[in-house]
């Protein structure tokens, strides 16, 4: 018995969808994963400092690392549209520094950190930090493969930062006050900011500081040294 | 400004897909993109327009999804609840369980940054330009 075979042809000038599925931030979440792989491989803890606009990353970092720098090795890659400044502060203070200019991009990605990472001798790194670029809004989007991401506003900002990038704060696992001595000035209550992260994203940790007059600067690096353990 | 790394990502797609079918030229793209995800969706049409500039009849069209979420401690899976703060006069996304108030909640939907399909038509005149 022969059977034909019923062929479907579609004729020329039709018109149809094709399904595609393609995320595209796929790559950036796939370099991310080998990035994680690469610090757990070498039991680096690495956390991603995201923030706006001098909120006071740089001088956190600062004073983070001088801390902690005592008892651990701790490595910084450096996020900037085209300075070296942020950079070379934070050297000063105990940390091995890798400046990445991102140019024009307002935010690191995955790959970028990747390449970074190979210019640093992981074997001898306890703690990855990163400064992200300072942006509210861009950086949340791309994942870099660090385990804690935490987010640095300041009372100067005004009291509506929180409430204005709420997505940000989805993504964080860290939420970050500063400039708190100038709470006063600026009329501005911090534990609004608090409790706006908090309803945003419930399992938030937040920690109030100044930087510059160190407040509560400790209580975050005693945080951070109980995670490298 | 991280709309133009999209914009750059979907023409990578439609050239890969160009080189697959070339009888087939493209007329028309489907872009989903969730709620809470933090590109506008303006400028991703604007540098998608920019990109393709000498074939700028393709139809762009944007879906943004609803965030959803899913309970690890009830179950519930459905609507994010997002509460008002008379003092800001904002909208918050509210990431507890609209039943069971735990913290416990993993957002299903509204971080879609997908290249859904493409709408494209049948030509059999394989010297056409496909874009
Ligand atoms: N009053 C006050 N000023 C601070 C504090 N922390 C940082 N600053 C100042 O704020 C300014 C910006 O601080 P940075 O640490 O450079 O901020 P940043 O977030 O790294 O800034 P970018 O990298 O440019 O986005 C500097 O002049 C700091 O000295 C603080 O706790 N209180
Ligand atoms: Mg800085
Ligand atoms: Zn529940």
């Amino acid at each position: 018995m022969q059977r034909k075979t019923k062929i479907i042809e579609s004729i020329d000038g039709e018109i149809f969808d094709i399904e595609l599925s393609e995320d595209l931030l796929k790559k950036n979440k796939e370099i991310a994963r080998e990035n994680k792989k690469l610090l757990e491989k070498h039991n680096i803890l690495g956390i991603d400092i995201m923030g706006a606009i001098g909120a006071g990353k740089t001088t956190l970092i600062t004073k983070i690392v001088s801390i902690l720098s005592k008892k651990y090795k701790i490595a910084v890659l450096c996020g900037d549209l085209t300075t070296t400044l942020d950079a070379d502060i934070i050297k000063s203070a105990g940390a091995e520094v890798i400046q990445i200019n991102t140019g024009k991009e307002c935010h690191l990605d995955a790959n970028l950190v990747r390449k970074a990472l190979k210019e640093l001798s992981l074997n001898k790194i306890d703690l990855l930090i990163i400064e992200n670029v300072g942006n509210l809004i861009c950086p949340g989007e791309f994942v870099l493969g660090t385990h804690k991401r935490m987010v640095v506003v300041s009372v100067t900002e005004g009291p509506f930062m929180v409430v204005k990038h709420p997505y940000i704060f989805m993504e964080a696992d860290v939420g970050v006050i500063n400039k708190i001595e100038l709470k006063d000035v600026m009329d501005v209550e911090p534990k609004k900011l608090q409790s706006a992260m908090k309803k945003i994203k419930p399992g938030i940790k937040v920690f109030e500081t100044s930087a510059r007059k160190n407040i509560g600067v400790e209580i975050l690096a005693t945080f951070i040294s109980k995670l490298l353990k | 400004m991280h709309e133009f790394t999209i914009a750059k990502e979907i023409i990578m797609h439609l050239n890969e897909f160009k080189k697959r079918q070339n009888d087939l030229k493209i007329i028309g793209l489907n872009i989903e993109l969730g709620e809470f995800t933090f590109a506008n969706e303006e400028q991703i049409k604007f540098w998608l327009k920019e990109l393709l500039k000498d074939t700028n009849k393709i139809n762009i069209n944007i879906k943004r999804i609803k965030p959803i979420v899913y309970c690890n401690k009830c179950g519930y899976s459905g609507n994010i609840k997002f509460s008002a703060d008379p003092l800001y006069h904002f909208l918050l996304p509210d990431l507890r369980c609209e039943k069971c108030n735990s913290k416990r909640i993993d957002l299903i939907k509204g971080r879609e940054c997908n290249l859904k399909s493409v709408k494209v038509k049948k030509t059999f005149n394989k010297k056409k330009k496909l874009l």
